[in-house]
């Protein structure tokens, strides 16, 4: 497939998805250009991680049309080093025997390829995104003997340890602390000025998604919103993705042309 | 030690136990990482159903068991994987089924010169040349396949999720596992007995872990644990006349309560002072 210079890094068409004959996606699109930070917000049990899931080729969509950077995604498939993903955090076992670096090397397996060992490159590379995420001097302690944040940030590293060109993050900033949140979401804008990365990734915090992201989409098993982060932030939209008896506590930031292009 | 090597059939076990307990010790590290202890378990009494099937059928116990071992854990992961049921549950109706059909092919064949117990709780004395040079050819497939594949068993084990997202074929991994570990299982059954070899998949890697976070060191200790308990257990059997499998696995319990205090001791010493 030829390279589109225009090419969308995800790119989802009326996607329906089922679970457990429940419908947790109803007719679901969205538009993801590459360069770009697409945040996906919802409450929980709002679909959000089915939709990481199916971007990941995971699982496939009952209904719709997926693209992810320009081929329908399926795993296992050796393309994937092309994608970074940050799984939810969940605690590793204690007792696991692998180093902060150990992890961080296993996101450049995809590029080697079975048969292939990590070599100097690889370690040098893993100990540079290491530093990125500010965990340098944590590379050769054991993974379990770290703190849930840190975890989450060699996590993050791992992620971007095979120079992906897409980067799925769900709930990224779980554990880290609000100094460790801002210098991430620096790191993200700058990765996505300097290689053009495209970064898609869903909380359920609204704070954090619409104060660093390029465009946003508001999901509750259907979209409610795609635009502009500002442009969700109004009663009507949140009440839709949230339900009713929400207490709107952000700040009246309406933005007239994201309504216009929601409303057309 | 000159007599006890000077017999032919103690230099065989003793040859047979240092590749098998290598073999068990290098799969136990990614039994234990990867949670499959419980169907090492499952598949060494399933393999019961294979020994009595060829004793029914008059031809070798061992070469029916192997394909009866890897289809039941294959057939184990098939179904944890599909099915809606836990693995346990899957484990707990497979293994007493296989055991039962066991039964039942023992019950039809009207011969009893099959020495069956010795299967059970193994017997160093069953140990023919013939033994030897599968043990020799199935180690050396399954400690290959390990080296080759390490890296993709650690990730699968670690992070079975991202795992698959960057392009791990995660099922075959695990398939190719389960057989790995069938095979194993299989080819330590005369030796240490179809009763006992699981805890061969279980207290290498689980001692190993007692007393390291690092993987290299952690599959050393495991394969060290694994030739301790075995070829001090065999010399144990041979002088105070006990089960070879028994003797082993009692060993190789004692290295892991060693090491579980040892490992406590270690991370006390380690915690943070308050």
């Amino acid at each position: 497939m030829t390279e589109n210079k225009d090419m969308p890094a995800v790119e989802l068409r009326g996607i329906w998805s089922r679970y457990d004959g429940d419908w947790v996606l109803r007719n679901v699109s969205l538009t993801c250009p590459m360069g770009s930070i697409f945040g996906i917000v919802g409450p929980n049990g709002g679909g959000k991680t089915t939709l990481l899931r199916i971007i990941l080729g995971l699982m496939s969509p009952d209904r719709g049309e997926v693209r992810v950077l320009g081929k329908v995604p399926r795993a296992p498939d050796r393309n994937h080093s092309d994608v970074g993903y940050l799984p939810q955090l969940s605690l590793a076992h204690r007792d696991f025997p692998v180093s902060a670096l150990d992890v961080v090397l296993m996101g450049r397996y995809a590029r080697l390829g079975i048969l292939r060992r990590p070599g100097a490159g690889d370690r040098a590379r893993a100990l540079e995104t290491l530093g990125l995420v500010g965990m340098a001097d944590r590379a050769e302690r054991p993974f379990g003997s770290l703190s849930g944040g840190e975890q989450q940030r060699v996590s993050i590293a791992r992620a971007l340890a095979g120079d992906p060109r897409l980067l799925l993050l769900d709930e990224p900033s779980t554990g880290i602390d609000a100094v460790g949140q801002e210098s991430f979401y620096r790191l993200l804008a700058d990765l996505r000025d300097r290689t053009g990365l495209a970064v898609v990734m869903v909380s359920h915090d609204i704070g954090v998604i619409t104060a660093h992201t390029d465009r946003i989409a508001c999901l509750n098993r259907t979209i409610h919103y795609h635009g502009a982060p500002d442009g969700c932030l109004n009663r009507e939209i949140l009440e839709r993705t949230y339900g009713a008896g929400l207490q709107v506590v952000v700040h009246d930031r309406e933005c007239p042309t994201c309504e216009d292009e929601r409303d057309g | 030690m000159g007599e006890i090597l000077a017999l032919e059939f103690m230099r065989r076990a003793l040859a047979a136990g240092v590749i098998l307990s290598t073999v068990l010790a290098t799969i136990s590290f990614f039994v234990v990482l990867r949670r499959f202890s419980f169907i090492g378990v499952g598949v060494s009494h399933s393999a019961f159903g294979g020994v009595a099937l060829g004793a029914l059928l008059g031809v070798s116990p061992t070469a029916v068991a192997i394909p009866f071992a890897v289809g039941v854990a294959n057939a184990i992961g098939v179904v944890s994987r599909k099915g809606k049921i836990g693995i346990d549950a899957t484990i707990g109706i497979f293994f007493s089924l296989a055991m039962a059909l066991g039964i039942i092919f023992i019950g039809l064949s009207d011969q009893y010169n099959v020495d069956l117990f010795g299967y059970l709780f193994g017997s160093i004395l069953a140990v023919t040349t013939g033994d030897l040079i599968l043990t020799a050819v199935l180690g050396a497939v399954i400690l290959g396949l390990t080296l080759v594949l390490f890296k993709e068993f650690l990730f699968v084990a670690f992070d079975e999720e991202v795992a698959r997202a960057s392009g791990l074929p995660v099922v075959l991994l695990d398939h190719l596992l389960l057989t790995m570990l069938a095979l194993a299982v299989v080819m330590s059954i005369k030796v240490i007995g179809i009763v006992l070899v699981s805890a061969l998949l279980v207290i290498p890697g689980a001692t190993a872990l007692q007393l390291t976070r690092r993987y290299g060191p952690a599959i050393v200790y495991s394969i060290v644990t694994g030739l301790v308990a075995t070829v001090g257990g065999l010399f144990l059997s041979y002088y105070a006349d006990l089960a070879s499998g028994a003797t082993i696995v009692t060993v190789a319990s004692f290295i892991f309560f060693v090491a579980l205090l040892f490992g406590r001791f270690r991370r006390r010493a380690h915690a943070p002072k308050s």
